[in-house]
């Protein structure tokens, strides 16, 4: 027999563990983990893609270069083309001195700045993702269909301009024209990679606009 | 009753108490430790893609600075990809010092560069704080190595080229531009009715018996080295550099192919005894590489036209004697260097024969083979007769065979070599005349001979022409006054090519097809069918089906004799352009040695590969459009760059 009054007791306390407590900790723990684990992806996905920007010579437009880049980012939703919940951005930026402008013809107005050599994206880019190093726009073709800008571009050219440092904690790389010890010697570029990926969110638990990292190489 | 439900009132939230016990003591102790093990692989991770990139960077830009200013960039670097404080780490070393990066240079037994870069953080933790354990050290390390490349590129410019060229030369320039101005070391041959030297410029042919000069021939490493084409080198020698001499390759000629990779194995040659020679310890630590692109397949040979090792006793014999087995190819006591370092032995060593003349002159078959003997100049225009057959035997002549398999058929025949003129170039005067066909102005006038030599000249018993529009020595017929048939005018074939090639049947080669057979020595006899079901006279030497196994065979054998190489260990890579009519995709995949052709679609197995050897295996790149060439120039970069963990 079981009193009138108590019966049911067990169940009402179970579902307010599981709706206030259970359910909320079971998301929280979910969302994190599996954030977690996209993030190990997406610095993975970082470290392959670089990988192959810097060793394998294959144009970034090349369906064998993007057909790899799609079965490495599989697990964190990237595909080269549409649709696809992450990015990957590809860019390559050199330092204008004076011996790298002697080499585009020794007239440059972007003397001592960094430019883009080479900036190309592929995938889709996150909700609210903004990029390390924002792209250049209406520079328009210089015989590449794969981002890739001539020197003289890069030496002239306005919009291919980044700056005299480059932006964030980028700026840790020295070209060897601004240092009086170490750098990067001229003439010669940094490759940069950065991948950013759609996280798993829960409102009013997780919520973030992007899993990313970026990497140079 | 009521005991009962006491008890029961008792029990009212029992299982909220267990649930939070077990939550306390099982469940949120497991997520932590999840979560904070999730967290030190994300910072492992993260570290060792810093470590990463920075020994990528570093091993890029060797030979570019110092090992000191390496040191520095791998540090920024690897300070850029794992920025400090990263998911709450501590206590970061990417590296901290030198000590964390070691630029390792070149030594036995792998003669690389060795780029090593550690790292080692302390991530964070969360919940295992509960524990005492406030992080966790964790560490990573990569490794990339980097060798110094010594590429001879063989570029392909014969007449089919002509729509290609400006394409290719656009590639080419890419390619050279991914290797490492001062560090890696680079030269070129360009082919077509013969091949030249490109790069470097100054004394690059190999008839140039001055030991002085050789010691600045073969790949350099200022093949990149000026902003404007032009400039002066390291040796103070003005010259132009790689990029600008490939800017004025133009499309002309046949395709001689094994005069090309005989040179380029001469080229290599002389840097390798060079490098000897100066590297601390007499080492050499280069890759040596041959790349040769092609869109067709061979058709022209150089040779003597004479046999050189009998020249009818005439005073010719000792200087032959002197550079025999073959001018030109380095060989024990006849090394082209001031060291005078015996290198290398040929395979097989041609053995010589008394052969007569290869050429015919002035014999039956109505046609006059119409040599013109230097040593007369001063009588041109006057003397019509060209050279009697005593004139030939009493001078060491070298010329091109082409196929020329139609009866007038000027592109082919008997052609000077160009690489027998003593070019030297002042910067910026480089011109477009790779062979001797079409030859520009300043070769005209420049010495085209080479004591002791003589070159055959052309000339043309109607209307005597010394100094002709192009290079060809191509005979007339006396009947008519029609260009005639070369091949009427070759009596036999020899059995090596100029460079100690030889020009019989390696195996899957080309051999005979019937019982009748050439003069001893070489392989070519019997009927020969050419496309269209022609049927040419195969016991004739000048045939066009005969010349063209011949030139097959040629190539064949001396990439054979080059891969055979086991001191220089010489690799090839080829790529065939197959746009503009077909290439021969077994000779490529042979000289290339390449194990995975079938991989490729291509008819080639292991039947065509050279079996048995220790022999370098390249690759052979078909390309079947200009896209195609690119990606495999990209492709052979990757590779020789070698940039790999």
């Amino acid at each position: 027999m079981r009193n009138q009054k108590t019966r049911g007791n067990t169940i009402i306390e179970f579902t307010f563990v599981v709706a206030f407590f259970l359910l909320p900790m079971f998301l929280f723990t979910y969302a994190v983990g599996f954030n977690l684990l996209q993030q190990l992806e997406v610095v993975q996905l970082t470290r392959d893609a670089g990988h192959l920007f810097v060793t394998v010579p294959v144009s970034l437009s090349s369906n064998d270069f993007q057909s790899i880049l799609n079965k490495v980012g599989a697990t964190v939703g990237f595909n080269s083309t549409p649709p696809s919940t992450a990015e990957v951005i590809f860019a390559k930026v050199i330092y204008v001195d004076t011996g790298y402008c002697n080499a585009g013809g020794g007239t440059c107005s972007n003397i001592n700045n960094w430019v883009f050599a080479q900036y190309y994206t592929l995938g889709v880019a996150p909700t609210g993702f903004v990029p390390l190093l924002a792209g250049p726009t209406g520079v328009g073709t210089t015989g590449s269909n794969d981002g890739t800008y001539g020197i003289l571009d890069q030496v002239n050219n306005s919009k291919l301009l980044i700056g005299p440092n480059l932006p964030g904690s980028l700026s840790t790389i020295l070209p060897y024209a601004k240092s009086s010890t170490q750098g990067l010697p001229s003439g010669q570029w940094c490759d940069f990679v950065q991948v950013a990926a759609t996280p798993f969110n829960v409102p009013l638990v997780v919520t973030m606009n992007a899993l990313t990292d970026y990497a140079a190489f | 009753m009521r005991a009962i439900c006491g008890s029961r009132l008792n029990q009212r939230g029992t299982a909220f108490i267990m649930f939070t016990l077990m939550l306390l003591t099982v469940i949120l102790p497991l997520a932590g430790l999840a979560i904070d093990l999730t967290i030190m692989y994300v910072v492992q991770a993260k570290l060792w893609e810093a470590v990463d990139g920075a020994a990528l960077e570093g091993g890029r830009l060797i030979g570019t600075a110092s090992t000191t200013d390496l040191t520095g960039l791998v540090s920024q670097v690897c300070s850029v990809n794992f920025p400090p404080g990263y998911w709450g780490s501590s206590s970061q070393h990417c590296p901290s010092n030198a000590a964390n990066t070691i630029i390792v240079p070149p030594a036995a037994p792998t003669y690389a560069y060795y780029v090593n870069v550690q790292g080692d953080v302390t991530a964070p933790t969360i919940f295992m704080k509960i524990f005492q354990v406030p992080g966790v050290l964790v560490t990573a390390a990569a490794t990339v190595t980097r060798r110094q490349a010594r590429i001879e590129v063989v570029l392909d410019r014969s007449g089919s080229m002509g729509g290609v060229i400006g394409s290719l030369k656009t590639q080419v320039q890419g390619f050279v531009a991914r290797f490492t101005e001062g560090y890696d070391e680079m030269g070129l041959v360009v082919f077509g009715q013969s091949a030249v030297v490109g790069y470097p410029l100054q004394n690059a042919g190999p008839y140039d018996f001055n030991p002085a000069h050789h010691a600045t021939g073969g790949p350099d490493t200022y093949f990149n080295a000026f902003s404007t084409g032009c400039g002066t080198n390291g040796a103070s020698v003005s010259t132009c550099d790689m990029p600008y001499v490939i800017s004025t390759i133009n499309s002309n000629g046949r395709t001689n192919m094994s005069e090309a990779i005989s040179l380029a194995y001469i080229e290599l040659q002389k840097s390798y005894q060079r490098d000897l020679a100066t590297n601390p310890g007499g080492i050499d630590t280069r890759n040596n590489i041959i790349i040769l692109f092609t869109d067709g397949v061979p058709n022209t040979m150089s040779v003597y036209l004479n046999d050189p090792d009998v020249p009818s006793g005439t005073a010719m014999s000792a200087a032959v004697a002197a550079a025999y087995p073959v001018p030109g190819v380095l060989s024990p006591g006849n090394s082209l260097l001031p060291t005078d370092t015996p290198y290398p032995t040929i395979t097989p060593v041609p053995t010589p024969t008394p052969f007569k003349t290869w050429v015919q002159a002035n014999e039956d078959k109505n046609h006059s083979t119409c040599f013109y003997n230097p040593s007369n100049v001063k009588n041109a225009g006057t003397n019509p007769n060209g050279a009697t057959l005593a004139d030939i035997s009493a001078n060491q002549m070298i010329g091109t065979l082409g196929d020329s398999d139609d009866s007038n058929n000027s592109s082919g025949g008997l052609s000077q070599i160009a690489s027998l003129d003593t070019r030297t170039y002042a910067s910026g005067s480089q011109t477009t005349a790779w062979s001797m066909r079409a030859v520009a102005a300043d070769e005209q006038s420049q010495t085209l001979l080479v004591p002791p030599l003589n070159v055959v000249k052309y000339c043309n018993t109607l209307g005597w022409n010394l100094l002709p529009a192009n290079g060809e020595m191509n005979v007339v017929n006396n009947t008519n006054g029609a260009l005639g048939k070369s091949y009427l005018d070759i009596k036999t074939l020899p059995p090596w090519d100029l460079y100690g090639n030889l020009l019989t049947d390696l195996g899957q080669g080309h051999g005979v097809s019937s019982a009748s057979s050439f003069p001893a020595g070489t392989g070519y006899s019997g009927l020969i069918t050419q496309a269209g079901g022609t049927t040419n006279d195969g016991t004739d030497a000048g045939n066009g089906a005969q010349l063209q196994m011949a030139a097959w065979n040629a190539v064949d054998q001396g990439s054979n004799r080059i891969r055979s190489d086991t001191t220089m260990n010489i690799t090839f890579y080829t790529i065939g352009y197959s746009g503009n009519g077909g290439t021969d995709d077994v000779l490529l995949a042979r000289v290339a040695n390449d194990p995975t052709q079938v991989g490729y679609g291509c008819k080639c197995s292991t039947l065509f590969q050279i079996t048995g050897s220790t022999q370098r295996q390249g690759q052979y790149f078909p390309a079947s459009d200009t896209n195609a060439i690119g990606d495999a120039f990209n492709k052979i970069a990757g590779i020789l760059l070698a940039i790999y963990r």
